[in-house]
């Protein structure tokens, strides 16, 4: 099993010089099984780069196939004096965004397993999407209550 | 007139190395006429301008913010704007008049559960919402504001904003004029950008016209130039336009100064400053060509 971090900040992302080494894209994670199997945990901005890099292999050709873990599509975290508590739309709007490109993009095909509320959200996230065709396909599978 | 450019990237922020220069935050430009500050869209850029105001002596107590459109890369900084929990603080919201919903519902859900633990209502500042077309004319202080509207998928709107002291147009997603891109009914992309009938040949004119009028003479026109033109070939139902496109709008406009905006994700510091020395060299006499960068300011000269 291979573990590699695509994102890891919180939030917002951070375009900024002084944050560059660790990183300034949201959060996503991709674990590759011993039999190549690929499991994304979360779609944080990094989940732009790694499909770029997934571009380069199998899913260029229009064969990939990955397993999608989101952990929830929004949380309360942190509190500081600007704000009276956190904001963290931005990541899970974002994090939708990066799903939404990609797959609208290239034509994946995606299995994302969550829970009720989250195929809901990204239902309804797709039938918003601001191109006039859908030529992508998502299948969902639900695995938790 | 003072303007300020905080967010230039389109669809997405990006953190890359590579794209540091011209900046990796999403549209965001604030104007400053005498005391009055008005932002144009609210995408991550925003969240820098919040910083920046809140290292000022003094803030100001009244905002005007000008939308275009509420596609997540124009308004995804908004709860990241430190004054919306400042009792003291009245913010105007301009945007488009939708029969879908209004602006305050668009606002207000991306600011609502599963989407945010915070509700709209915990706001603190003021918060008015005025609903515009195309063709609105209005001032907020000394600045006179036009509005056009972009050919941009569930439409965007364009705005000029004038004083004695310079003009500035933004229109940072529009395609170009070749097809009517689709309003507030989805219409199934043909696959070609034509046009499909005498009438929307008539609409695509009429838009285009209305586009060049707002954009005329201008001191500055911040212009979408997401694509390359290979770009375009291949997505041109997306709503944007290339350089080189930008660049005939300017010429046509007779503006002095094209910011190309709203950088594709993947555009490259390096790639950006090639595409501006490309259509430096072909652009017509008089006309400069720029890319907007994070923290450019722009000031007429005395």
């Amino acid at each position: 099993m291979k573990v590699r971090f695509w994102g890891v900040r919180g939030y917002v992302p951070t375009p900024d010089a002084a944050m560059l080494r660790y990183g300034g894209n949201t959060c996503c994670t991709a674990v590759t099984g011993d039999q190549g199997e690929l499991i994304v945990l979360d779609t944080g901005t990094g989940f732009c780069m790694l499909g770029d890099e997934l571009m380069q292999g199998e899913f260029g050709r229009g064969r990939g196939t990955l397993t999608l873990l989101i952990s929830h599509t929004y949380c309360i975290i942190f509190s500081v004096s600007l704000f009276p508590v956190s904001c963290i739309f931005p990541v899970i709007a974002l994090t939708s965004m990066a799903l939404i490109v990609l797959v609208a993009r290239y034509r994946w095909s995606t299995t994302v397993c969550s829970h009720r509320s989250i195929r809901r959200f990204l239902d309804l996230l797709i039938s918003v999407l601001p191109i006039a065709s859908r030529p992508f396909l998502l299948n969902h599978s639900l695995l938790v209550n | 007139m003072r303007v300020r450019i905080w967010g230039t990237r389109g669809s997405y922020p990006v953190a890359h190395a590579h794209m540091l220069r011209y900046g990796g935050n999403t549209t965001c430009v604030e104007v400053e006429a005498e005391g009055h500050c008005i932002i144009l869209d609210a995408g991550t850029g925003l969240r820098m301008l919040s910083e920046a105001l809140q290292r000022l002596p003094a803030q100001p107590r009244q905002y005007d913010l000008l939308i275009t459109h509420t596609h997540w890369d124009h308004i995804i900084g908004f709860p990241f704007f430190a004054p919306l929990f400042d009792p003291n603080v009245s913010l105007d919201i301009y945007g488009l008049a939708r029969t879908q919903s209004s602006l305050r519902t668009t606002l207000a859900g991306a600011l609502s559960d599963p989407l945010f633990p915070l509700q709209f209502d915990d706001l603190r500042a003021q918060l008015n919402f005025f609903e515009i077309g195309a063709g609105s004319e209005f001032e907020l202080g000394p600045v006179k504001v036009r509005t056009a509207l972009a050919n941009h998928p569930y439409r965007a709107l364009a705005y000029r904003l004038e004083t004695s002291r310079g003009v500035l147009t933004f229109i940072p997603d529009t395609g170009p004029f070749h097809t009517v891109l689709f309003g507030e009914q989805r219409i199934e992309w043909a696959g070609q950008p034509t046009a499909r009938s005498q009438s929307e040949l008539r609409e695509l004119a009429a838009m285009k016209e209305a586009i060049l009028e707002l954009a005329y003479g201008a001191d500055w026109l911040i212009y979408d130039a997401q694509f390359t033109d290979a770009q375009y070939a291949r997505f041109p139902h997306w709503g944007h336009s290339s350089a080189s496109q930008a660049r005939e709008i300017a010429e046509a406009a007779q503006v002095r100064q094209l910011i190309l905006f709203h950088h594709d994700p993947h555009r490259t510091d390096t790639e950006l400053d090639q595409i501006v020395a490309k259509q430096q060299s072909l652009a017509a006499p008089g006309l400069l060509v720029t890319a907007a960068f994070e923290g450019m300011e722009l000031e007429r000269r005395p």
